[in-house]
């Protein structure tokens, strides 16, 4: 069949015209869809690490995830304690609630024990486990709403009173006068938002708490701040809550900041800031002996870009250490440990510990090396190193832990 | 058991085995309606020829048919023939894979939710609504997606002229909008990674195009104006998806990407389907064209991409060379997509079609011969108006049986549609999702009739509460763990709405549960627990606790095991509920492990739930 003596010269160019018109548009739409809309720099928190150690009545303790770190759902924090007397790490995990959301410590110079669970799966509110006998007997208690997924979202004084802060970004504080069983809101974000005083910081989640500042013995917030330069951290008082961040100076000056963790122990208040400039944080411990007294900064550690925060903690007599690697979280690699021995001094890099490494544990400020301790997780089996001399690292200790895995699902 | 996981299979045989009764019903029921439209079609043929006699002894004709007097019916057009029948056949198949067993729990996680989820939210949305219907009635949907495909099939196959034949074209429309809307996520074009090989825009849109060209009045075939416009779509779609496909940073380029261990969109593709379960040759012809896609990534990209171009512009050309060889490239390209990527579209228990490759062929094809070889001027002319007389109508419709044969083929395909469509359109309207799914999971109640063990314990106030004190009421009991983090959630909101669904008579009821934690049994981990599962606001809800001694009794005694488990796992215990009427004593015990713990799952609980109180309310 002869298909020009069908479509006559005139219409076959009118419909080639709208054929191309047809592929323009097919062409157009194409397009659209391929193309990705310009988007503002991603404002990413600061990713704050749940494995740390620390020491309470005596006792040397540690949180680690174990089990299949990739998926929460088969994640499974660990506590494990050496208790006085004792040169064995053993398991203390508080029984009775699921912990694939993860583990924080109730900080301070608090007691009892305290561990917060955060939440995971359907669960709505945070439990809370205490011990008096470091771990052998835990009693179970609940908080009203689910813990802020942050290090420090629980705190302590030595009179038995806490602080905890609540929702995903921090959207309230609820204290307790003792016992931990009845909880009463202190503080929301909204309202601090909307304070007179808070207008310095330009708040945007809150990330920390923290009781017993120098003098007051007061609650305080750590928060993130959008004005440059300045340190989110107010304290109540007198039913308000007023705005005692300082603001840093020199090349941090210009940083939007977070404050990434909050100790208080009622004598000398430290703040651990993270300071963001383009896509760089700088990590430094600002610290207040007494209130209203000036501030002495850390030099600042610089934390590049694909590196990550792994593991933070105390050490002795005061001390930090930041346990940064590269990889993601559930296999971490080219570990690096820095130690802020005291307050105000300068970064020390430490022998870098084993792969894998989940946490280290310091057990001496003098010299800070003596007793120091690196917790390797492979699934199953966590791995105990110590530092011998100055570099080599000795497998001192190996625990076997039945994961209950596929229990949360 | 929290702790311990549950879920329900796509092949639970509880499931399958009422799908297949199911199927078998609608099939009887079907043979029945074919059996009495044969009878009806004999008694008309009966009495077609008897009327032709009497009329043919009255008018002193003979009563033989005679070719001449038969109407001059003309061809149907080639394209629309082949369009009808084969999509007619692909319908048929289409339902016959829906018979599968793994279709009432499979489909909507295994074929929807897929290309759903990597759509944007309001297409998930949308997906969702039909979703939603098909979980809470999974035997109703499967059977009727069933019936409907194959009664639209035959209505296709059967049905070859006029309006019956073009009202199938309208229903093979109508249904594949709706596979593809809430089946297909719309073909997945909104979806990421939209290509040509995959398979967007979906088959169904191909379904619906073939319906619609079926059901035009048959004038529209009588020049090439019809197979242009096809042909023209066709090679505009052909191009769009050769620019899709050349587009960068999609991965399409890449088999395994240079910088990583990522693999190509093809490669990781061909390899998912390669997983499927199928014969081994079919497994082994994707398996090595993934292995040559992710050494020659960019290589098989390219020839893509230049075919689909070049098939394009030949299908755009109007010209009877290059679109002759548009054809037969589409029709390699087509086949050799499905064997190799499409890995033929209906292996692996939930597959639902042969996806779009062939149906696309199809319509090109179809396409084609509408350019190529016009129909007749003239739509099917009446039968009316084919014979001038009496007689000669008589003795038409008395010699040509398979007009009416297929007429009444065409209501039996339209009654094997509705067989499917209208049970399950009272399902879509019925939120309550099928008891089936609950007693897949655990079973059906166990009825007994025994004194309910006693209890002493505090509620969610502090008040003292015992069995003895909820007396004159019946009793829904269970036991749940207030800081458990999977089942016991769910199983306090199958409560709530079983507690909903009671309406008034829930006045006559308790909802119970009693803590099945010993660490944490507070008063205030019972409120926080309420608090958070909406529990807090019901009348007739009590969470009951007490000391570890007066739990573990009562545990004992209703026969819950609760076991501490450590290393960071909640409390291991029994899902159990017991309905306990008026009088305390025990009626049914129900296994409340909410499996998967979806809505459909919750809805049928409560469901069973409800049923089981309703049994032993005072009034019933």
């Amino acid at each position: 069949m002869n298909l020009r003596r069908l479509a006559p010269h005139r219409t076959a160019r009118r419909r080639r015209s709208s054929t191309f018109g047809l592929v323009g548009l097919v062409l157009s739409l194409v397009a659209l869809g391929c193309s990705r809309p310009a988007s503002a720099p991603s404002a990413e928190p600061f990713a704050l690490p749940l494995p740390t150690s620390f020491s309470s009545e005596g006792a040397h303790w540690a949180i680690v995830p174990m089990g299949h770190l990739g998926s929460e759902a088969n994640t499974f924090w660990q506590l494990v304690v050496e208790r006085p007397g004792s040169t064995t790490w053993v398991l203390a995990t508080p029984p009775g609630v699921a912990d694939n959301g993860g583990l924080v410590v109730r900080g301070g110079a608090s007691r009892p024990l305290a561990i917060g669970f955060l939440t995971s799966e359907l669960l709505g509110f945070s439990p809370l486990a205490a011990t008096s006998d470091t771990g052998h007997n835990w009693s179970g208690t609940v908080l009203p709403s689910a813990l802020t997924p942050v290090p420090d979202a629980l705190a302590g004084s030595g009179g038995g009173e806490s602080v905890a802060l609540l929702g995903r970004e921090g959207e309230s504080v609820v204290a307790d006068k003792g016992g931990l069983g009845a909880w009463r809101t202190i503080l929301t974000r909204k309202a601090l938002v909307a304070a007179p005083g808070s207008s310095s910081c330009g708040i945007g989640a809150l990330t920390a708490v923290a009781l017993a500042g120098p003098g007051s013995g007061a609650p305080l917030v750590g928060a993130t701040c959008s004005r440059k330069g300045q340190v989110g951290l107010f304290e109540s008082s007198g039913g308000s809550w007023r705005d005692v961040g300082p603001r840093l100076t020199g090349a941090l000056s210009t940083s939007s900041t977070e404050v990434a963790g909050l100790t208080a122990d009622g004598s000398r208040l430290q703040v651990l800031v993270a300071a963001r400039t383009g896509s760089l944080w700088t990590l430094s411990e600002i610290t207040q002996k007494s209130a209203g007294t000036s501030w002495t900064v850390s030099a600042g550690l610089a934390i590049g870009a694909g590196t990550r925060i792994q593991a933070i903690g105390a050490v002795p007599r005061g001390g930090l250490f930041v346990l940064l690697a590269n990889g993601s979280a559930a296999s971490p690699r080219d570990e690096k440990l820095e130690v802020l021995v005291q307050p105000g001094r300068r970064w020390q890099l430490m022998t870098s510990p084993p792969s894998a490494t989940q946490t280290v544990a310091f057990a001496s400020a003098a010299p800070v090396t003596k007793g120091l301790e690196a917790f390797v997780v492979d699934q199953s089996t966590l791995t105990m190193y110590r530092l011998e001399g100055t570099n080599a690292w000795v497998k001192r200790e190996v625990m076997g832990v039945q994961i209950p895995y596929s229990s949360s699902s | 058991m929290p702790g311990m996981g549950s879920g329900l299979s796509d092949n639970n045989s509880t499931i399958v085995s009422a799908f297949r009764t199911s199927l078998l019903h609608q099939g009887l029921l079907a043979l029945a309606i074919l059996a009495i439209l044969l009878l009806i079609w004999n008694v008309i043929r009966a009495n077609q020829i008897r009327a032709l006699s009497k009329a043919a002894s009255s008018e002193g004709e003979p009563a033989s048919p005679a070719i001449e007097d038969r109407p001059a019916l003309g061809p149907e057009p080639t394209a629309r023939r082949l369009l009808r029948i084969a999509f007619g056949l692909i319908w048929v198949l289409d339902g016959a894979l829906q018979a599968q067993s793994a279709m009432p729990l499979g489909m909507i996680p295994q074929t929807v939710q897929p290309t759903a989820l990597a759509s944007p939210t309001w297409v998930q949305h949308l997906v969702n609504v039909g979703g939603t219907i098909w979980n809470n009635h999974p035997i109703q949907a499967a059977s009727a997606a069933v019936w409907i495909q194959i009664g639209i099939g035959l209505w296709l196959l059967v049905a070859p002229r006029g309006l019956w034949s073009r009202l199938g074209g309208g229903a093979s429309v109508l249904w594949g909008l709706i596979v593809w809307v809430f089946g297909e996520s719309f073909g997945g074009i909104f979806a990421h990674g939209a290509s040509w090989l995959f398979g967007t825009p979906g088959a169904a849109l191909f379904y619906c195009a073939a319906g619609v060209i079926i059901a035009l009045p048959e004038r529209h075939f009588a020049s090439p104006r019809l197979g242009r416009i096809v042909l023209a779509v066709t090679g505009t779609y052909f191009v769009g998806m050769a620019v899709l496909e050349a587009w960068p940073g999609r991965g399409f380029w890449q088999g395994t990407s240079q910088h990583s261990t990522a693999l190509g969109a093809v490669t990781a593709m061909t390899r998912s389907m390669a997983a499927t379960p199928q014969p081994r040759t079919t497994a082994s012809w994707v398996s090595s064209f993934a292995s040559f896609d992710a050494s020659h990534g960019y290589a098989v990209n390219l020839f893509v991409v230049v075919s689909l171009a070049a098939i394009g512009l030949g299908l755009l050309s109007g010209r009877p060379a290059p679109t002759r060889l548009g054809v037969g490239a589409a029709a390699l390209m087509c086949v050799a997509d499905w064997v190799l990527v499409q890995d033929f579209g209906f292996f692996g228990g939930v597959g639902t079609d042969p996806n779009s490759m062939i149906p696309m062929l199809f319509v090109i094809t179809g396409g084609y011969m509408a350019m190529l070889r016009p129909g007749p001027a003239a739509d099917t002319p009446s039968l009316a108006a084919a014979g001038p007389t009496t007689i000669g109508v008589l003795r038409r419709r008395a010699t040509q049986p398979g007009f009416l044969l297929r007429a009444l083929g065409a209501i039996g395909a339209v009654a094997i549609v509705i067989l499917g469509a209208v049970p399950m359109a009272f399902a879509s309207v019925n939120p309550n999702a099928d008891p089936i799914l609950a007693q897949a999971t655990d079973g059906t109640p166990n009825a007994v009739n025994s004194p309910a063990p006693g209890f002493q314990l505090v509620d969610q106030f502090g008040k003292p509460v015992s069995l003895a004190s909820l007396g004159g009421k019946v009793v829904a009991l269970t036991f749940l763990d207030p800081v458990c983090t999977s089942d016991c959630p769910l199983i306090a909101q199958e409560f709530r709405e079983s507690d909903n669904s009671l309406g008034t008579a829930a006045r006559q009821v308790v909802f119970v549960a009693v803590v099945s934690n010993p660490v944490y049994r507070s008063v205030s981990a019972t409120q926080a627990f309420d608090r958070t599962e909406g529990m807090a606001g019901l009348k007739n809800w009590l969470y009951l606790t007490g000391s570890v001694a007066s739990l573990e009794k009562t545990w004992n005694e209703y026969g819950i095991e609760v076991a501490v488990i450590g290393a960071g796992s909640m409390i291991a215990h029994s899902d159990l509920a017991y309905i306990i009427d008026a009088r305390g004593h025990t009626r049914y015990i129900l296994d409340s492990d909410p499996g998967s713990g979806t809505q459909a799952t919750k809805s049928s609980f409560a469901n069973v739930l409800t049923s089981s109180i309703d049994h032993v309310l005072p009034s019933s």
